[in-house]
């Protein structure tokens, strides 16, 4: 009995081991197998990742050629819009500077003729008033005279001058 | 007896103003016309009528004449008892002799500026005749505004002497030399 004891002992061991080498080999076989698939599995996700990638890159590359054409393009044009701009500008400035120039001109001008007349008028005002002091002056001469003369005229000065005319007369006179 | 020339002489002599001149004429007028009518002849051919009565006669007429200068001249003669001077023909040969006389008289136009005594106006004639070489008589009007001198004008002629004329002359050419030119 004891041997059948010993012998299904060892048989149950052996048995044991052999189950679990068993399981061992195939869990191994199939780690190796999902070691493959996996392995397999990042092959083909580094193969696909890196095709995605370099699409990507050559995408973007020509997209960025694109964009450097149209960049090149772009600067171009506005090389282009920036001259014709500029030469616009510079066109419009000398022609603003033209007509600032031609307006300063023609203010200073009509400043000038403004100011000639404006001493013109202040002229003929001064000319004007003097005229009219001068005439009331020489009014107020003549009527201070007339009315001082006739009383510092004595009769005798009367008579004389009467007779002085009448002497004249001779002189001036048609023959009668 | 009077000759006509020392008459007339005797009475333009006194002649220095235009009126005295003006009433000549009338009385020579009324005189000729009164020996137009025969009114003088008429009386002092009535050989009735007395040397005294005759006088008298004249001596209206002589009254009523207007001009003293030939009133006294033919008072004179009157007073002289010289009754043939007043017959018509006589008369009437000095006096239109004495009108034409009259007539040649020059009337010179005086504008004064004052009132001149007649003995003044006396010089101032006999200075006038003496220049214009022709007996003249003034008819002076009196205008205050000349403030002195003389407008004297005759026929065409005028000249101005007044010391208004003098000052507006005056007041020309100030206004020529000095504010035309201002």
């Amino acid at each position: 009995m004891r041997e059948l004891f010993f012998f299904a002992v060892g048989a149950s061991i052996v048995g044991t081991v052999f189950f679990v080498s068993l399981v061992e080999l195939i869990y191994t076989i199939r780690r190796r197998k999902v070691h493959e698939d996996l392995e397999a599995r990042l092959k083909e996700i580094k193969s696909s990742y890196t095709e995605s990638i370099t699409k990507i890159v050559t995408e973007d590359r020509a997209k960025l050629e694109v964009a450097e054409k149209t960049a090149a393009e772009a600067g171009s044009t506005i090389q282009h819009e920036k001259e014709a701009i500029t030469q616009e500008y510079e066109g419009r400035i000398e022609e603003l500077q033209a007509n600032s120039e031609k307006a300063l001109a023609h203010a200073k001008a009509k400043a000038k003729k403004l100011q000639e007349q404006a001493e013109l008028e202040a002229e003929e005002y001064l000319n004007a008033r003097k005229k009219e002091v001068e005439q009331e002056l020489m009014d107020l001469v003549i009527a201070v005279t007339k009315k001082v003369l006739p009383s510092g005229i004595s009769y005798e000065a009367h008579k004389e001058l009467v007779l002085k005319a009448l002497n004249d007369v001779k002189a001036e006179a048609p023959s009668v | 007896m009077t000759t006509p020339v020392s008459f007339m002489s005797s009475i333009l002599s006194k002649m220095f103003v235009a009126h005295q001149l003006d009433l000549l004429h009338l009385s020579i007028i009324n005189l000729l016309d009164m020996i137009k009518d025969g009114e003088i002849d008429l009386v002092l051919e009535q050989n009735k009528k007395t040397a005294v009565q005759k006088s008298l006669f004249i001596q209206k007429i002589i009254e009523s004449l207007d001009s003293p200068e030939l009133r006294d001249a033919l008072q004179a003669e009157l007073d002289a008892k010289n009754i043939d001077f007043f017959l018509e023909k006589h008369l009437r040969d000095i006096l239109v002799a004495l009108q034409k006389e009259a007539e040649r008289i020059i009337p010179v136009h005086l504008t004064v500026a004052v009132e001149f005594k007649m003995r003044d106006l006396q010089d101032m004639v006999s200075l006038l005749s003496k220049s214009l070489g022709h007996q003249t008589v003034l008819d002076v009007h009196v205008d205050r505004s000349l403030i002195g001198g003389t407008v004297i004008q005759f026929g065409n002629y005028i000249s101005d002497y007044s010391i208004k004329s003098r000052l507006e002359q005056f007041r020309s050419r100030w206004e020529e030399a000095v504010v035309e030119k201002a």
